[in-house]
């Protein structure tokens, strides 16, 4: 069914079917795979739509989105770390670097509230110091301050030093304070201070400082490890330095107890400058985000009634009942969605946002984990704003939506209500691709028969005037090695392939930092799909058409490398096969080897008569060479044997007994042939003889009764017949027994000679005096017809050797022919040319159309009316070529329009002949009875 | 006139034969193969025999030869076998003529009579002049110019009448073209001439029974012409 369209157009459509759903479906993949993620601008991770929400045809809005929730809750949670590290980095909403903090409180800050720390401010410590002390181990932070450190210079000092520096913000160094007292007053004083001293201390952000893996390598484990060891080297150089001097009069117990509370105090420094400078990393980086986002606006202050609090809300001079004013109104008119955090009352208030799946404790749970920053007096603002009205309520400016949430609200808006179209054309062209695919796969290898009625044509009645191509009508391409073409059709394949694969990837990875946007995205994949497919179909194509030529296993350098190997052991089989050869070559070719290396073997031997071997073996060598040259010889008297017989030479025997080895054997066969030959040609004589003794028979028993009917026509003739009709009845009658006469004569005469039946008397015959006699004889009957015989003869004699009687015969046949059939009035041409032979050439115009050809007018029986009813027998130019040949000579017509034309050659005799005697007449008496004798023999 | 005995095994031809000579005035004898022929030949006086070669019983080849034993009569031999071996075998074994079936009618008669001639008068004939020419049944008395054939005289032209007497003076020998033309015209032969060629036709069509089958002037083709010579 298939193979009745494998028209060239027909294929070429489903071609194009092919590559336009392929283009279109990576288009719409590529576009939904772009349009349904979104990087996060905090973070930036990917932000997936589920592709079930989307794909429900519900009416929620984008809000409703789970995905937007999810999105929003991430940046919920974000948002209460960053105003955590807010509160300790920022002084009115900048990040202050001489921010005092006070270390004891900060480490024990997760467990007991700052208030509960009795500090004297003594171990307060500038923020800028505790996050460039971090740093010194490599990671620059070069916000901090022009000064980084003060050491003079602007260069990192040793880090011996800085930890002897570490200096409080009052400037009394750790080393001249009461440290026991100060722990002790703060109640971090206990006996196993320095065993426990790990346990108060938690990172505020180490969960999410390890998931950022952009930042790990910043945490490496060697880098905390280094810290350690540094430390202890200050601590035990410090006690080499000062248990001398400083503490030696002094109570050694204290002395024991300064120095732990040291190590204290040093082990919170750097853990409090670890965590400091991860807190202020996360600051930096989501500073930006969150100060300047447009869609999220978020309102803090620690207490209610103080001006202190933290907003990306613009607004200068708003105090804190302001904002809680305007957001609380947001809240009651706006469309976004909203969170309200009541820290005095622990009392959350949504809108719109907790109809998804978060809840209440959820969020609680996110202020939990850094409840030591929120003061319970404080409140909490988080807006998403969705209209212009919310946007200047809050933030005194229009709504402006650029960023994620811009991204995924515009996809919710596009691609979900257009989300079944694309389902529904993917599957579409995904039908159409499969179906296409397989239409064409069947028409592949078919091509239009262009002979519709051939054998194969009506056969294959399937196929309806295509037909699988043949084999040896493949392309170059097709032909080619299938090892050179898979690996080929696997490289380009796979290039193109890997090339969409890494474009999308890096696509995907990098998002905004890839050069490519969505649309050049979508372009490029498209076109490089379309090569992709283009290829595939290409190669796919060739293989088809491998597979059905079956020519994809036989083109293959296995399948080459294979047929060659067998070749080669065929030609070895069969070198081998007839053991003929192995005996009378193989052997003694090895034997004569053989023999020549064991003379020459044993006259290294005997090294004395070294020379005596080798002539020996020289000898021997001759002698072979002799039998070789004889063999040759002899094969060469077979040959001519061969040839001989070949020439008609067929009684020829080789002489057997000259031969020698298997060379008798061919002498054998070539007499054989002979007799076989000989055999068949005297059968086939014998028979051409009894053929024409037949006819010789058969003529005599019609001649008897011939004779008769020719005498009573005669006779009745005479008797006095009155009756007109009887008249013309016997006119009938006496000729037709006239031309059977004939006819009865001429079969037995060519009969005769085309059996060899005829003996030939050669003797020289002057042509130009033959010609003569020949015109003389026939000048009445010419005269009759009015026929003029214009007779161009050369002047000096030509002889030729023939039979003078049958030459007659044959200028006879031929001048009855010109007779008969010549138009009246014409002229005849008679002319002798000496060539390389002598040319008698006879021309005459011929009375009617010639409608047979020349070869025919020879055959017996042919006349050239074809018509049987005029006198002749129609023998008489088959007589005369017979007889020409017979005489050694050629017989040749030609036929130009109604020119007829014979030319004879025969070979001219250069003696001049003797004039004729009596003897002749003698001769031929004798020849008589040599015939008698040898018919009586042949009987 | 004469007695003439057919010899034929086919009743209807030597019925046909007889009724031709018959009207001729002859006496017709018939006798159906060769022992018969034999038998009525010794039992009767025969002038002339005419004879089948093909017969039952006993050949007209080997009839002849018994019969040339005691009889010295014109034998014409009448065969199917149309072969020049045949002929020449039939004339060598002592026939006079040899006539080939189917033969026409007249011819027979004529040579019948031509045979009858030469055995009744010309055999007697003495030659005693000098002029006279004679081959078989050929005459010329060039003292008279008289041509006769078998006893009934033929008239030639004077150039046929020397052409014809160049070849009878010469019997048996060949003349080509040119040396005819020579020894008549008294002059040089130019060749490409047919003018010897048609006398010689004409020659033959006035002293031959059947001139495509000449007894007297033969042509040797590519050769010359000749007369044939007979005792």
């Amino acid at each position: 069914m298939i193979k009745k369209h494998a028209s060239g157009k027909n294929k070429c459509i489903l071609v194009l079917i092919q590559q336009i759903t392929a283009v279109t479906m990576i288009v719409i993949m590529v576009t939904l795979l772009t349009q349904i993620s979104v990087r996060s601008e905090r973070d930036h991770s990917l932000v997936f739509y589920d592709l079930r929400e989307i794909a429900s045809d519900n009416d929620e809005s984008f809000q409703e989105s789970s995905s937007f929730s999810m999105m929003f809750s991430e940046d919920i949670n974000a948002l209460i770390y960053y105003l955590a590290i807010c509160q300790q980095f920022e002084e009115n909403g900048k990040f202050d670097k001489n921010r005092n903090i006070d270390l004891l409180s900060y480490v024990k800050r997760k467990w007991v509230s700052p208030e509960s720390i009795s500090s004297d401010g003594s171990l307060n410590y500038r923020v800028g110091d505790l996050i460039n002390w971090q740093d010194v181990n490599g990671v620059e932070v070069k916000t901090v301050g022009e000064d980084q450190i003060d050491v003079g210079g602007g260069e990192y000092i040793p880090y011996e030093q800085v930890v002897e520096r570490y200096l409080p913000s009052d400037g009394i160094s750790i080393y001249d304070k009461d440290l026991v007292s100060i722990l002790k007053s703060a109640g971090m004083w206990e006996k196993d201070a320095t065993e426990s001293m790990d346990d108060g201390f938690e990172t505020d952000g180490i969960d999410e400082y390890y998931d950022q893996t952009e930042y790990s390598d910043d945490v490496d484990p060697d880098v905390m490890m280094q810290a350690d060891e540094a430390m202890a080297a200050a601590e035990s150089r410090y006690y080499e330095e000062t248990e001398d001097t400083v503490y030696m009069d002094e109570d050694p117990v204290y002395a024991e107890e300064q120095l732990r509370a040291q190590a204290i105090i040093t082990h919170y420094i750097m853990e409090a400058a670890r965590d400091l400078s991860l807190n202020y990393k996360t600051y930096t980086e989501q500073n930006d985000y969150f100060k300047k986002n447009k869609s999220i606006k978020y309102f803090y202050a620690p207490d209610v009634k103080g001006n202190n609090y933290y907003t990306n809300c613009a607004g200068e001079g708003r105090t804190t009942s302001d904002y809680i004013r305007a957001f609380k109104k947001a809240m009651k008119t706006g469309s976004g969605s909203y969170v309200c955090y009541d820290l005095s009352k622990d009392e959350f208030t949504t809108v719109r946002y907790e109809e998804k799946d978060v809840n209440h404790t959820e969020l609680r749970r996110f202020f939990c984990d850094y409840s030591y920053a929120f003061k319970d007096k404080g409140v909490f603002y988080i807006a998403y704003i969705n209209s212009d009205e919310e946007a200047e309520l809050l933030d005194g400016t229009k709504l402006v939506r650029t960023d994620a949430y811009g991204k995924l609200e515009n996809v919710y808006g596009n691609v979900k209500p257009n989300f079944m179209f694309y389902v529904v054309t993917l599957a579409v062209c995904l039908a159409l691709f499969v179906i296409s695919f397989f239409i064409w796969c069947g028409m592949v290898g078919y091509r239009r028969e262009k002979v519709l009625m051939t054998e194969e044509g009506m056969k294959e009645q399937d196929g309806a005037g295509y037909r699988l191509i043949r084999a040896e009508e493949l392309s170059v391409f097709d032909r080619m090695y299938t090892g050179i073409f898979l690996i080929l059709a696997v490289v380009v394949e796979a290039v193109i392939l890997l090339g969409m694969a890494l474009l999308i990837m890096d696509g995907y990875m990098d998002g905004e930092l890839s050069l490519l946007t969505d649309h050049r995205l979508i372009r490029i994949c498209a076109v490089l799909t379309f090569l992709w497919i283009l290829g595939a179909q290409f190669f796919w194509a060739s293989f088809l058409r491998r597979v059905k030529t079956r020519t994809f296993w036989k083109n293959s350098v296995i399948c080459r490398g294979f047929l060659l190997v067998k070749k080669v052991a065929g030609r070895a089989m069969l070198a081998f096969a007839d053991k003929n050869v192995i005996v009378n070559l193989w052997i003694p070719y090895l034997v004569f080897l053989a023999m020549n290396l064991l003379i020459l073997a044993i006259g290294v031997d005997f090294i004395n008569y070294f020379w005596g071997f080798v002539a020996v073996a020289f000898v021997l060598d001759i002698l072979v060479g002799i039998v070789g040259q004889r063999l040759y010889r002899e094969r060469r008297e077979v040959l001519d044997g061969i040839n001989r017989i070949a020439d008609g030479e067929i009684t020829y025997q080789v002489d057997v007994s000259r031969m020698h080895g298997q060379n008798v054997l061919f002498a054998r066969a070539v007499n054989h042939i002979g007799d076989g030959i000989h055999e068949a040609v005297q059968i086939s004589m014998k028979d051409e003889r009894l053929k024409a003794d037949l006819i010789t028979n058969v003529s005599h028993d019609i001649k008897t009764p011939l004779t008769s009917i020719i005498n009573y026509v005669d006779l009745l003739k005479r008797v006095d017949i009155e009756d007109e009709k009887a008249q013309e009845y016997l006119r009938i009658l006496d000729e037709k027994s006239q031309r059977l006469k004939q006819l009865t004569l001429d079969l037995v005469e060519a009969s005769k000679i085309s059996s060899g039946n005829i003996v030939l008397h050669f003797e020289p015959l002057r042509v130009k005096d033959l010609m003569m006699q020949v015109i003389g004889e026939f000048s009445d009957k010419f005269e009759e017809k009015d026929l003029t015989v214009i007779a161009g003869f050369p002047e000096e004699p030509v002889v030729i050797e023939a039979d003078s009687r049958r030459m007659w015969r044959v200028m006879e046949n031929l001048f009855n022919n010109i007779y008969k059939y010549a138009m009246q009035g014409t002229r005849v041409y008679l002319d002798i040319e000496l060539k390389d032979r002598v040319y008698i050439i006879v021309k005459n115009i011929s009375m009617q159309k010639l409608n047979v050809s020349a070869d025919e007018l020879t055959e017996r029986f042919i006349r050239g009316d074809i018509s049987r009813s005029t006198e002749g027998s129609g023998l008489g130019l088959s007589i005369a070529k017979s007889l020409v040949e017979a005489q050694k000579g050629e017989f040749e017509i030609v036929l130009d329009g109604d020119l007829f034309k014979v030319i004879m050659r025969f070979d001219e005799m250069t003696k001049e002949p003797a004039p004729r005697t009596e003897i002749q007449e003698i001769e031929v008496l004798n020849d008589v009875e040599v015939i008698e004798n040898e018919e009586a023999i042949g009987e | 006139m004469a007695t003439i005995l057919v010899c034929d095994d086919d009743v209807n031809i030597v019925d046909a034969i007889s009724i031709y000579l018959e009207q001729e005035g002859h006496e017709i004898l018939k006798a159906y193969d060769g022992m018969e022929a034999i038998q009525m030949l010794k039992a009767n006086k025969i002038d002339l025999l005419i004879i089948d070669v093909m017969m039952p019983k006993l050949d007209g080849i080997h009839a002849i030869l018994k019969i040339r034993e005691f009889s010295m009569i014109p034998i014409l031999v009448l065969s199917a076998k149309t072969e020049d071996a045949d002929k020449i075998l039939g004339l060598n074994v002592g026939a006079d003529d040899y006539i080939t079936k189917p033969f026409n009618p007249l011819e027979l008669v004529a040579r019948v009579r031509s045979s009858l001639r030469r055995y009744t008068k010309l055999g007697s004939v003495a030659q005693t002049n000098s002029d006279v020419y004679v081959s078989g049944g050929l005459m010329m008395n060039d003292e008279t110019k008289e041509v006769e054939v078998d006893g009934e005289s033929v008239k030639l032209t004077p150039i046929e009448y020397n052409i014809l007497l160049l070849l009878l003076k010469n019997a048996g020998k060949v003349f080509s073209i040119d040396q005819i033309y020579e020894n008549i015209w008294n002059e040089e032969a130019i060749g490409a001439d047919n003018t010897v060629a048609v006398h010689i036709r004409h020659i033959r069509e006035k002293i031959e029974i059947n001139p495509k089958e000449p007894r007297y002037l033969k042509v040797v083709w590519g050769i010359g012409y000749k007369v044939e010579k007979y005792n």
